[in-house]
């Protein structure tokens, strides 16, 4: 076969990129239908969305890739290949990789809201690939829909032609097929020799536990089939191939996948990290000269202590880790060990709802009852005799009188507000330590507004903050940008005048006193009362800054018990007992799980 | 070994004549006569249906509560107990115990339920103070108190009980000693005294989740109970179980029959039974429970067998609510083991914590662990 067959004519590799609730779940369902790809019988809804979680959250987290086939109105058949992307900030690196598996995008802006945070960092990203992109302005049902206005934010704001916008609802169905024929007409065909050396992008994979890792690819060049000797460019690991196959949307064996196509191969992988997200796949008795660009290892932003209330639960919850590694590559974790909580792991994820996603699935999955210390980021350290230190556990942070500086990360935060909100939202970066960078009107009304943020105030609760100061209007978007020296010091917490290690945190020395003062007054409340009063201290090396009590418990009794009141009786000391097992005793003192995440919600203002 | 063969039956009287203020007892207000004389044909056919089951148990205890029990005429009460004396085996010398509430007391009513048999008394008395007893919605005042107090004891009851109520909102401490000085001068030879407990479906819940009710701090509430076993102390008063006081010879016998975890049955809405080895609680719904007694059913919306190791942790918890404790020989004889054999690791725990206290023949709460028996008895669930 030769390169630009016929048959390549009619492939289209796509995405849909939105913001996050803008609807491209809900329209990748609506194409499904369209196309046949699924019947209705088999539409739960949003299709693509395939993890529980994803369904409750409404956030697609793992990728997915579904193959459908369209009779267009020219009268050909064409393949469609539809690649989703997880619609959140702590995924951008994922998205970029399945943007490069495509030849054109769908943008996908809610008609009512208008360009979010996210839908212009997708574009950038989009724009970056050199993809076709086709501006689908969706939920046009809405009463409160505004598709000329968001047209003219598209064209004025990104940059983009809205002119052949399309005006659609994913709800009705309005405007799909106009979306399949834009797919066919605009979208480039995908280019790639076929008679080239095997060159294959991985933007995905999954473990299955027969045939091992699956990785998810895009042939760029070449072609592989069942006993091609793969290698992975990135560690140069070879195997043997056992079979390709596409999505339709279930996985189907075939022949052999060719450049342009997208689809998966087995080969007998034990680790998903030998398929790592962005590495190219080459032929290794034919290879390629040069990988495919962009490739990086997805590295850990933020990370935090999981510890078993029970220790016995270590192993299990070593098993279950491993478990879900398995799956997801971006997941790190190394033991640790705590002088309060005992032995445990510290764990690194791409972000904070990355991190809220693996608590919950081992929670759920595992069946794990779990203490998780406060998100830390990664603090580079420079020691006076030169020395640079990476400190991911606050716990860890050398004393003050070693440390020369400490540099934190620093991330490039994009936000849009209605210009109503400007005043609260400047006002809540500046008070999380940001630097003014720009402020831009992106149509009459709404501004994009950039600041340069350490990363652990963005991690301490900014969205919820930022969400709230702007009636749930304002969208945010960031990235790292690098390191910055800055005048930090570890802050300890004492409980029963014992340090308790896994409450320690790093902070900015002028909201040291503040947020001392603010922990101990809410670990008071969350610590329940002792048979002996408790107090509680917060101190910068032996400096106490702050401190109160735990009042002593006096009366805990059921006043009343006759024989109606004893199941009532039971119940309650049940309740008690299952409230025991969610507390660590650190010393003598219980501290419920709740406790160790304090310092999250320890805000700026209360 | 008197205690291990003590059996109560228990009667609900679920009508009162209005709601108080923090009542979450299955209890309605103002019922219609035709309510009430249907209610009494169905616990008159209950107990038939329950003595074919239980008729060669002996009793030792009957408790008529409520509700107000006393809503109803005398003439109606004594019918229920004829019944009851009549369709199970009740022995002579058994404690018969009525609850009334002063609103619907008069001397000429007490002295026909002495002859109608009871031979018990339990007032809901609650407070000596009319701003209180206003608040808390009760229907009696200050004076009815008194003057009920006066009238049981000339109609022959010597055997009466007084409920109490302390940390009521704006209470102070010696706001609650006065009102204990006003009972003890009556000389009732027991008294049970409890902490408000604010339930979340009455009005005081509303207005305490509304933040409009302030009640008295845990360290206030806590002197309370304590200044008030010192005072009943000093008054000769013996502090038997968490909440309840008596004079040599007055306690409970009805009571202790839950509290040592013996057997009882219980007539009408929502009552509780535990016989056999299991417990079984009707309903509450009183359209349900007429129907079922109409269709000679079982009211029972919920059965229960426990587990030998669930009758040791209830048999623990119970027992501790006494001040005699847990009776190891007793223990023994009737699981086989002693308490020390389970409990080990518990037992040592709690005393070490100076929650309890261990001898040869008994575990007891110490005067610390009897306001802090729940921290105590998670320990045997
Ligand atoms: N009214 C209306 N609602 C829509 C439309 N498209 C999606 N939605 C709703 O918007 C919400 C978010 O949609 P979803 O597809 O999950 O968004 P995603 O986060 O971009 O995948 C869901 O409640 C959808 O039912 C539409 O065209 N009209
Ligand atoms: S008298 Fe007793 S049962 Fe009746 S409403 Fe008042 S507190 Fe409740
Ligand atoms: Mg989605």
């Amino acid at each position: 076969m030769s390169s630009n067959n016929e048959w390549q004519n009619r492939i289209r590799n796509f995405c849909i990129i939105a913001h996050i609730d803008h609807g491209k779940s809900t329209l990748a369902d609506r194409l499904l239908q369209k196309t046949g790809s699924v019947t209705d019988r088999e539409m739960a809804d949003q299709f693509l969305d395939q993890m529980d979680l994803e369904r409750e959250r409404g956030i697609t987290i793992k990728l997915q890739a579904v193959r459908m086939e369209y009779q267009a109105q020219d009268g050909e058949r064409y393949m469609l290949n539809l690649i989703d992307t997880p619609g959140h900030v702590d995924f951008s690196y994922e998205v970029s990789r399945s943007l490069a598996a495509c030849e054109g995008a769908l943008l996908v802006v809610d008609a009512a809201q208008g360009i979010q945070a996210q839908t212009l960092a997708n574009v950038y990203l989009a724009l970056e690939h050199d993809l076709e992109i086709i501006p689908v302005i969706n939920k046009i049902d809405l009463p409160s829909a505004d598709p000329d206005r968001v047209k003219r934010e598209i064209e004025e704001y990104i940059g983009l032609d809205s002119s052949e916008a399309i005006y659609a609802s994913a709800k009705t169905g309005e405007g799909t097929d106009e979306i399949l024929e834009a797919i066919v007409k605009r979208i480039p065909a995908p280019q790639g020799e076929v008679d080239k050396p095997l060159k294959a992008l991985i933007f995905d994979s999954h473990f299955d536990s027969y045939k091992g890792a699956v990785p998810y690819i895009r042939i760029m060049e070449g072609k592989v089939q069942k006993g091609t000797q793969i290698k992975m460019m990135s560690s140069g690991k070879t195997f043997e191939v056992n079979e390709v196959g596409i999505f339709t949307p279930a996985l189907k064996i075939v022949d052999a996948l060719y450049a342009g196509q997208v689809g998966f191969l087995t080969a007998s992988i034990k680790n998903v990290g030998d398929t790592r997200v962005g590495d190219t796949i080459t032929d290794a008795k034919n290879p390629t000269s040069q990988p495919l660009p962009g490739y990086k290892r997805a590295t850990p932003m933020v990370f935090c202590g999981l510890y078993p209330v029970d220790s016995a639960d270590y192993e299990d919850l070593r098993d279950a880790l491993e478990r879900l590694k398995l799956n997801d590559a971006s997941l790190t974790y190394e033991p640790e060990n705590s002088i309060a909580l005992g032995f445990g792991f510290r764990c690194g994820f791409l972000g904070l709802l990355h991190m809220e996603i693996i608590q919950e699935r081992l929670e759920r999955e595992f069946d794990l009852n779990l203490i998780t210390t406060a998100p830390s980021v990664i603090y580079q350290v420079l020691m006076e005799n030169g020395e640079v230190k990476s400190i991911d556990n606050p716990a860890g942070l050398p004393p003050a009188g070693e440390i020369k500086e400490i540099r934190e990360p620093v991330v490039k935060a994009t936000i849009m507000v209605p210009d109503d909100f400007v005043g609260p939202t400047m006002e809540l970066c500046q008070e999380r330590r940001g630097e003014y960078k720009n402020l831009e009107y992106m149509s009459e009304q709404r501004v994009v507004i950039t600041y340069e943020i350490p990363l652990s105030e963005i991690v301490y609760d900014f969205f919820d903050q930022l969400k709230s100061r702007t009636k749930g209007y304002a969208s945010l978007d960031y990235e790292l940008i690098g390191y910055k020296a800055s005048d930090l010091v570890k802050l300890d917490i004492l409980v029963n005048g014992e340090p308790v290690d896994a409450l320690s945190f790093i902070v900015h020395r002028d909201k040291a006193y503040y947020k001392g003062q603010n922990l101990a007054r809410k670990l008071k409340e969350l610590i329940p009362r002792q048979l002996f009063e408790v107090p509680i201290q917060a101190a910068i090396g032996s400096k106490v800054i702050a401190r109160t009590n735990v009042k002593a418990l006096r009366k805990s009794v059921l006043d009343k018990c006759y024989g109606g009141d004893v199941t009532r009786k039971k119940k309650l000391l049940e309740k008690q007992k299952a409230g025991k097992k969610r507390m660590k005793q650190v010393g003598n003192v219980e501290i419920p799980q709740e406790a160790f995440m304090a310092v999250l919600s320890v805000g700026d203002d209360d | 070994m008197l205690e291990m063969m003590t059996r109560g039956i228990y009667v609900h009287i679920p009508f009162c004549i209005k709601k108080c203020n923090y009542c979450d007892f299955v209890s309605f207000p103002s019922p219609d006569k035709e309510t009430l004389l249907d209610y009494l044909q169905c616990l008159k056919k209950e107990i038939k249906l329950y003595s074919i089951k239980y008729y060669n148990k002996k009793f030792t205890s009957v408790y008529f509560g409520g509700g107000t029990p006393t809503i109803l005429d005398v003439s109606h009460l004594k019918e229920l107990l004829d019944i009851i004396k009549s369709n199970f085996n009740i022995a002579n010398s058994s404690e018969i115990t009525v609850e009334a509430n002063p609103g619907t007391l008069e001397f000429k009513k007490v002295k026909e339920l002495k002859d109608a048999g009871f031979n018990r008394i339990s007032i809901g008395v609650q407070s000596t103070s009319d701003k209180f007893l206003k608040e808390m919605g009760r229907v009696h005042t200050a004076s009815d108190v008194k003057e009920s107090l006066k009238f049981i004891r000339r109609a022959g009851f010597e055997n009466v009980n007084v409920d109490l109520i302390y940390g009521l909102p704006a209470q102070t401490l010696s706001g609650w000693l006065h009102t204990l000085q006003e009972i003890v001068a009556e000389k009732p030879p027991h008294i049970a005294a409890y902490g408000l407990k604010i339930e979340k479906e009455t009005y005081w819940g509303r207005l305490f989740e509304e933040g409009n009710l302030l009640l008295p701090d845990e360290d206030e509430v806590y002197n309370m109970y304590v200044e008030a076993g010192n005072f009943l102390k000093k008054n000769g008063y013996v502090h038997y179980e968490i909440s309840n006081w008596a004079k040599p010879g007055y306690e409970s016998k009805h009571n202790k029959v839950y509290w040592l975890t013996g057997e009882y049955l219980g007539i009408g809405l929502n009552a509780a039974s535990y016989l056999d080895g299991t417990r079984f609680t009707n309903t509450e719904s009183l359209k349900k429970y007429i129907q079922q007694i109409k269709m000679s059913n079982f009211p029972i919306r919920e059965s229960y067998r426990l587990s030998k190791e669930e009758q040791m942790s209830e048999a623990m918890i119970m027992a501790l609510r006494l001040r005699e404790g847990v009776r190891k020989d007793f223990f023994k004889k009737r699981f086989g083991c002693f308490p020390e054999d389970v409990y080990g690791k518990q037992i040592k725990k709690l005393v070490k914590l100076g929650l309890l206290k261990e001898d040869l023949h008994t575990l007891r709460l110490t005067e610390k662990g009897f306001p802090l028996a729940n921290i105590a008895m998670v320990e045997f669930v």
